[in-house]
């Protein structure tokens, strides 16, 4: 087994001043004052994840677990320790993130696989799979703009679905749109999650699913680090506290 | 040094996505419009037309070659003021996108650039026939025009880079702009013949403002025929000095910017 993910003493602070727009903020960078008003929004959080394992994240909200994934997808660098990642992970954060509403579904398609990293002929390879699955049919063909949020979801998904790479981020979405889609959306995610050539983080306050899914359980909880280990152990413990 | 070069390979990287997001752009700003991608020509002749009207006609100045050596400079000059505003909001309306994937930030500024820069070059579809019609000196220093074209890209990519971040710190930056680039293109020789320099203050003038040299020299080349303003080396050296220092900028202020948008 090779590890894909290893993280140590995770940290990342943001500052509770600090806010874009200000010329104070600016100056006191330029002369590289300390802000002495940080919170940690993670702080020494470590684990390490093997290939083909998947690993729930479990906290209250606020705690820092979409944090944690965006320094795993490499959008925020960790202010304190290190993490090394071994291989591309893709985002499937909040689905339908980057859809220009004028475009119909098809153009969005291509420009959404480009931006999670894909090239036009890799995205083109997969368009039938993924409007087949999306259901949308003619309306593939109709802006962005006049669909309906479960409309806008399916394709979200969909595309999610196809255009992955190894490492997989999943931040509470497990299943979307109405019951029929909800439950083939749901046994796709399976799929997605069981692919022994996948690396899977699951961010979820589901805790049926993470016990379904994860192979490991991290608990975070107010930034702070609490518990690795098997899922049933964390999630007991977890729901101890709740 | 390291960083930078690695923001410089990344943007290589993500081309494919770049030209992807300017064909968008492009796409859906004219899309809705009944005359579509036609306003790309009419929108710089309109903008020439009020001027011609207030030069030409109001103050009876300008003599009979004012519109092309206006049109002539006055299309660099929107690409610039395109690029440069919007290049102010860019990381904070593509807010969700940067903290969803992980690009290098600067490709947003380059869209703006590449989209305007578009238009720009669209404006030649009615400047081409416009050098015949007021009978403009076509000789070989026309070929000179690509390099001007290139010495301009640099120089809007260095201001708008620097633009993106600078709208990040200052918000009020956008409003300040509005009323700064206005003046700034008064007092550029677009409305004006360069001789009405006092001859004493013509070395100053062209040191202060690079737009002059930019001017002079689209006017030198399309219309009179004569080589480039010869203070564009400094336009130019300019340009790569901005590009180097915006990019700098960015990638240093980059965990600012992702944190705090």
């Amino acid at each position: 087994m090779s590890t894909i993910i290893k993280a140590e003493n995770l940290g990342i602070n943001f500052s509770i001043s600090k806010s874009r727009g200000s010329f104070k903020v600016f100056l006191k960078q330029l002369f590289k004052k300390k802000d002495n008003k940080m919170f940690w929004a993670l702080r020494n959080v470590s684990f390490e994840i093997q290939k083909g394992e998947i690993l729930g994240v479990v906290g209250a909200n606020g705690s820092g677990k979409s944090t944690l994934l965006r320094i795993i997808g490499g959008i925020y660098k960790a202010d304190e320790g290190q993490i090394i990642v071994n291989g591309t992970p893709s985002a499937l954060l909040s689905l339908g993130t980057g859809f220009r509403p004028e475009l119909s579904g098809l153009e969005n398609i291509l420009l959404n696989g480009i931006m999670l990293g894909f090239t036009e002929s890799d995205v083109r390879a997969q368009m039938d799979n993924i409007i087949d699955f999306s259901e949308l049919d003619r309306f593939i063909h109709e802006p962005v703009k006049n669909y309906s949020s479960g409309m806008k979801a399916r394709l979200g998904f969909s595309i999610a679905a196809y255009l992955n790479k190894e490492i997989m981020l999943i931040d509470e979405v497990l299943g979307v749109g109405d019951r029929s889609f909800k439950r083939k959306s749901q046994k796709k995610m399976t799929e997605l999650i069981e692919d022994k050539s996948k690396t899977v983080i699951i961010v979820s306050h589901n805790l049926d699913s993470i016990r379904e899914y994860a192979t490991k359980v991290l608990w975070i909880d107010k930034s702070k680090f609490m518990m690795l280990d098997e899922p049933d152990k964390v999630i007991e413990a977890y729901i101890k506290t709740q | 040094m390291g960083k930078l070069l690695e923001e410089i390979k990344g943007i290589y990287q993500k081309r494919d996505l770049i030209r992807h997001l300017v064909f968008t752009d492009l796409k859906t700003h004219y899309k809705g419009t009944f005359l579509g991608f036609l306003w790309m020509i009419l929108d710089p002749l309109f903008m020439m037309l009020v001027y011609v009207v207030l030069v030409s006609v109001v103050f009876q100045r300008g003599g009979p070659q004012f519109p092309i050596l206006l049109f002539s400079a006055l299309i660099g000059w929107r690409w610039f003021l395109q690029s440069s505003t919007n290049s102010l909001r860019t990381y904070i309306s593509n807010g969700k996108l940067i903290q969803t994937i992980d690009v290098p930030l600067s490709i947003f500024p380059i869209t703006k650039v590449l989209l305007s820069m578009t238009t720009f070059l669209a404006s030649f579809v009615p400047l081409i026939p416009m050098l015949f019609v007021f009978d403009a000196t076509i000789n070989l220093n026309f070929l000179w025009l690509p390099v001007l074209i290139f010495a301009q890209l640099i120089f809007v990519l260095g201001i708008s880079l620097i633009f993106s971040v600078a709208g990040i710190y200052f918000s009020d930056l956008n409003n300040i702009m509005q009323f700064v680039l206005k003046l700034w293109f008064y007092f550029s020789p677009a409305l004006y013949n360069i001789s009405a320099i006092p001859e004493k203050y013509y070395h100053y003038y062209m040191v202060i403002n690079p737009f002059a040299a930019l001017f002079e020299s689209y006017k030198n080349v399309l219309v009179y025929g004569t080589a480039p303003n010869e203070y564009m080396i400094l336009f130019l050296a300019e340009g790569v000095l901005f590009t180097l220092l915006g990019l700098k900028w960015i990638v240093s202020s980059r965990s600012f910017i992702v944190k705090n948008i």
